[in-house]
């Protein structure tokens, strides 16, 4: 196939293209300038959901939205990037990592202002109100609570014949019984459950059921260098005994529920919000429910969280309209009808109510899951403090020179521990 | 007198096996991966991960209709939008880049050292630290949120990769042929427009290909500078499709639309790489 | 950059009037200039400013969300003296460059030579290698990746199949996880292997007929030939290619899942960068390091272009 493209002909394409693109280029600029921009981060599911939603309100309110969606991978840069031109768009959806970091440094408009007027929060749950706080100021309405959880191959389970304890009171010795029970009669390369290690909301309900925690209320480590040596040692008993799959095999969780030890069948057992249960459902064909965490002390390790956040965006240029979106979202019946529990439960009681009977058994399983933890519950975690995302992520390779024999468990957990109050003071 | 360089000779029949086979295996690790990617397309996502190396029950095309019209926006609009952009890069790029490249190659002027130097230097800056005060830049003239900032750079020779090829390229033509023309009263624009780019057909073609390619898979500059989905790139819209926050992934379509996604890029290849087989009529000139 | 040096004293290209002084030099440089213009355009409007921008910003402390503040040397001196992972990064780019770059340009050529010749189905050849870098960076990639080097992947099956050993999950092993990155590199030849075939194309067929007829063989052609007059080309390829390898960032990040594990073992440069830039909120530290390597790319390609002088030759020099 030959291109015929002498020179003339080259000069003409290429003047008439360049115009082409300007015209094509300038097009898109005009009409969404006046616009309330709306930012969100998900998966095409939950983008048909909002965009239905979008929908629905520009015919009712005929105001004009411009909605956007990233991959969370990318979200954070492109949010980053955007207010540090100060062009953030007008209603944000939040994470609660991240809500302190934009809240204190005013990119976040302060909420408190419209409660009552464009948004009506009456019946919305008290904690998951509170949890929006950024220094007693409303930044943010939750959007859902989800709860930690283990989630766990029923069919598998049930081949063999075991039946779980009533998971609010088991403790972590019971479950380990359970896995040596197992064991023998798991099928090849299947393991008992993932190895949980690396995970901080599992260290977190770790050091909650003994009654500490991560980071006190002014921004400091919680927690004794102990806790987390005997935290390492658990998990490093697990992956000795073969409970766990090795340390290889358990590297390839790169936290993408397809590529978790559940659903590439490597293990029975594996750590969930309880708000991924659809998603990760539809990656298994046996059947998957939800227990709670066993807990290895005396009190409640899980709470109920904000799954995620709407916010307004402190140089929005109409923050009453985008309050009214906002609060079309947590409450319109039939906004809500269409969102249901992807995002997590709703806060607003009579919102739960009118959507419960329109869920698919999956989804009952969650709400059913959270009516459970919810009477095993300690209250809310103080806000992490600025370094906190960091240090989350900085507790795999710790764990990962343990779990692939480079360092000793004191070695690692020192360092790690030692690194966190550094980080921590560097503010 | 033969215009091409025509493709070199065979040897002996057994060395013409033993190529076949050589390449044959190399095809096969090449295009095994791609294989594997079409042959998910075509599996339920809860086979693709769980089951990885099995192959599909059945010949299902259907996730290629869903994958077209998954997002808000359906999947023609993002060929158009990224043919639009891909092809304003290449008309772009062969312009500025070519006439860069003849002014380090051929011309020389006070501070050429220089500028060269520095054009040089910007290949070498990591782009994600020039990324944020780019975009204000591009914010204070207004052109977020539009095609403008994918554009306009590539028309003001802003891909160094480009002209150092290029520049490598005019080099290996000998400078007797300019000094003929300087002989019969040519002036440099003549000698670049008569003689160096009819000589660079394979730099050319080659600066096209790569050009269309590069803008074609280009993820950072239409993430950050386009907001509305309808003005969505391909590989922009592939990345909504997987979502690691633990929602709701689309993986067969994401398959499905990736390899359909390698057939416009796969045309251009094929379409210009005649032009660089074609080759130069230098060989024989020269003589 | 003696390559460069040459150009400016090459004196023959244009007439040269008799004139002297500056205005003569405005005379025979108005031309360069014009032909720069563009580019010219182009650097002051759209790269020097941001440049000197950043520049900026690595001297200060930098959140994204709030204005820059002046912290002077501070995060040069964190980065050369106290940060440890940075060397660890450092250490990983470099074991990554010098191991993909000369792979990836030996695969180019080689098969760059053995698609030169007209074999049967030549054009097929040729697309189907230059098929897996029309894949780039995408999503799809990294899923591949993952699930050819992973525990169950396709290489363990096929070890099972011809030794019966059981392969450990490579991409996930911090022994490993960088090698399965380096053969994504290699896997993706494509472009430069494009270079050197337009540059073959470039080499007159008489040559080679010349030297058959003297009685040399295929493997005295290729050296007393073919490279030397290649070497523009692969020059060309060896700076870009390692100045890419340097920067190289979206392989590593769609495949470690962001983070550059298993334990840093895959954390490139560019993506300890991205790291602290956008998800710790430390843009003045990233600036620093981003002017770090471009410091370390420029003496590498200087180096580089310092050897040139050896063994390039250029058709447009005096032989």
């Amino acid at each position: 196939m030959t291109l015929k493209m002498n020179r003339r002909n080259f000069g003409h394409f290429a003047v008439g293209t360049s115009a082409a693109a300007f015209l094509a280029a300038t097009g898109t600029t005009a009409d969404a300038a006046t616009a309330l921009r709306l930012i969100w981060w998900g998966n095409p599911d939950r983008d048909k959901r909002t965009n239905a939603v979008v929908d629905l309100y520009k015919k009712s309110a005929g105001a004009d939205i411009a909605p956007e969606s990233y991959p969370w991978d990318n979200y954070w840069a492109k949010l980053a990037t955007q207010a540090a031109g100060k062009n953030l768009p007008d209603l944000i959806q939040m994470d609660y990592r991240y809500i302190f970091e934009y809240a204190r440094r005013s990119q976040l408009a302060v909420l408190d202002g419209f409660i009552g007027k464009e948004l009506q929060l009456a019946d919305f749950d008290k904690n998951q109100l509170d949890s929006g706080k950024v220094d007693n100021k409303l930044y943010g309405v939750s959007l859902g609570a989800n709860s930690m959880s283990h989630v766990y191959n029923k069919t598998v389970l049930d081949g063999i014949g075991v039946k779980l304890p009533d998971s609010t009171k088991w403790t972590t010795a019971e479950w380990v019984a359970l896995g040596n029970e197992m064991k023998a009669k798991l099928p090849a390369g299947v393991f008992f459950t993932q190895n949980m290690a690396f995970l901080e909301p599992r260290l977190q309900t770790w050091l909650r059921s003994l009654g500490r925690d991560l980071y006190t209320a002014d921004g400091k480590i919680a927690y004794e260098l102990g806790d987390l040596v005997s935290y390492f040692e658990f998990w490093k008993m697990m992956q000795d005994t073969g409970l766990t799959p090795p340390a290889d095999v358990q590297a390839l969780d790169s936290n993408k529920l397809e590529d978790s030890m559940i659903v590439t069948k490597h293990s029975v057992f594996n750590f969930l919000n309880s708000n991924q249960l659809v998603a990760l459902q539809k990656l298994i064909e046996n059947e998957v429910d939800l227990v709670m965490i066993p807990g290895n002390g005396p009190k409640a390790g899980q709470y109920l969280k904000p799954s995620m956040f709407m916010s307004i965006a402190e140089n929005s240029a109409d923050k009453p309209a985008a309050a009214k979106l906002l609060n079309y979202f947590v409450n319109d019946q039939a906004a809500n009808d269409i969102l249901q529990i992807e995002r997590g439960v709703t806060g607003s009681a009579s919102v739960r109510d009118h959507i419960l009977g329109a869920l698919n058994p999956t989804e009952q399983k969650i709400i059913k899951y959270l009516g459970v933890v919810a009477t095993r519950v300690s209250p809310l975690p103080p806000p992490p403090p600025k370094g906190a995302g960091e240090l989350e992520r900085a507790l795999r390779p710790a764990w990962e020179s343990v779990a692939f024999g480079r360092a000793k468990v004191e070695d690692a957990a020192k360092a790690y521990y030692d690194n966190a109050i550094a980080v921590l003071a560097r503010g | 007198m033969s215009e091409t360089h025509p493709d070199r000779p065979v040897g002996n029949i057994r060395h013409e096996w033993l190529r076949h086979l050589v390449l044959g295996f190399a095809v096969l690790v090449m295009v095994y991966p791609l294989i594997w990617m079409f042959m998910s397309s075509m599996k339920p996502d809860d086979l693709i991960f769980s089951n990885p190396t099995a192959l599909p029950k059945s010949l299902d095309f259907s996730s290629y209709g869903r994958g077209w019209n998954v997002l808000r926006v359906s999947f023609g609009n993002f060929y158009l939008n990224s043919f639009i952009i891909s092809i304003s890069a290449v008309v772009g790029n062969l312009m500025s880049c070519s006439l860069t490249a003849y002014a380090f190659a051929r011309l020389h002027f006070w501070g050429k050292t220089f500028w060269f130097a520095l054009m040089m230097g910007t290949l070498m800056l990591p782009y994600h630290v020039t990324l944020v005060p780019q975009y204000v830049l591009f914010l204070n003239l207004g052109w977020v949120n539009s095609f403008l900032p994918l554009i306009v750079p590539k028309f003001l020779a802003v891909d160094a990769f480009f002209i150092f090829l290029m520049v490598q390229f005019f080099r290996g033509i000998p400078r007797e042929i300019d000094e003929a023309a300087i002989m019969d009263g040519c002036g440099p624009w003549r000698i670049y427009w008569k003689i160096m780019l009819p000589l660079s057909t394979p730099v050319l073609a080659t600066a096209a290909i790569f050009s269309f390619i590069w803008t074609y898979d280009d993820f950072l500059g239409p993430l950050i500078y386009l907001n509305d989905m309808k003005s969505y790139t391909v590989p922009l819209a592939l990345r909504a499709f997987v979502d690691s926050s633990g929602g709701d992934s689309h993986y067969a379509e994401l398959f499905a639309m990736s390899s359909l996604s390698l057939i416009p890029v796969f045309i251009v290849f094929l379409a210009f790489q005649r032009l660089i087989i074609r080759g130069v009529a230098l060989g024989a000139l020269k003589r | 950059m003696s390559s460069v040096t040459t150009i400016k004293d090459r004196q023959s290209d244009l007439p040269v009037h008799a004139t002297g002084g500056w205005r003569g030099e405005f005379r025979r440089s108005l031309p360069g200039y014009l032909f720069l213009l563009p580019w010219l355009v182009g650097f002051f409007a759209l790269t020097l400013g941001p440049t000197l921008a950043s520049l900026y910003l690595s001297f200060t402390d930098y959140d994204l969300l709030t204005p820059p503040r002046w912290a002077g040397l501070k995060n040069y001196d964190y980065a050369f003296v106290h940060d440890a992972r940075l060397r660890s990064a450092v250490w990983v780019t470099l074991k990554y460059v010098l191991w993909s770059v000369p792979l990836k340009l030996s695969v180019a050529l080689g098969l760059a030579m053995v698609l030169d010749r007209s074999v049967r189905g030549v054009g097929f050849y040729r697309a189907t290698f230059y098929l897996p870098s029309l894949l780039g960076a995408s999503v799809a990639v990294a899923v591949l990746w993952r699930q050819i080097f992973g525990a169950n992947g396709l290489v363990n099956q096929l070890l099972l199949l011809t030794t019966g050993l059981k392969g450990i999950s490579w991409v996930s092993h911090p022994d490993y996880a960088l090698w399965t990155l380096i053969a994504l590199a290699v896997w993706q030849f494509g472009s430069p292997m494009i270079i050197f075939l337009a540059g073959l194309r470039q080499i007159p067929q008489d040559l080679y007929e010349a030297a058959s007829m003297d009685g040399a063989s295929g493997w005295r052609q290729f050296w007393r030939i073919t490279l030397p007059l290649l070497a523009p080309v692969i020059f060309f390829n060896l700076v870009f290619q390692m100045i890419e390898g340097f920067k190289a960032f979206t392989q590593a990040f769609i495949i470690s899942g962001g983070e550059g594990g298993p334990i840093d073992s895959t954390l490139f440069y560019s993506l300890y960068l991205y790291i602290e830039a956008f998800a710790n909120f430390r843009m003045g530290y990233a600036s620093a390091l981003a002017w770090l390597l471009l410091i370390i790319i420029a003496i590498f390609t200087a180096i580089a272009f310092a050897s040139s002088k050896y063994w390039v030759y250029y058709e447009d020099e005096a032989r």
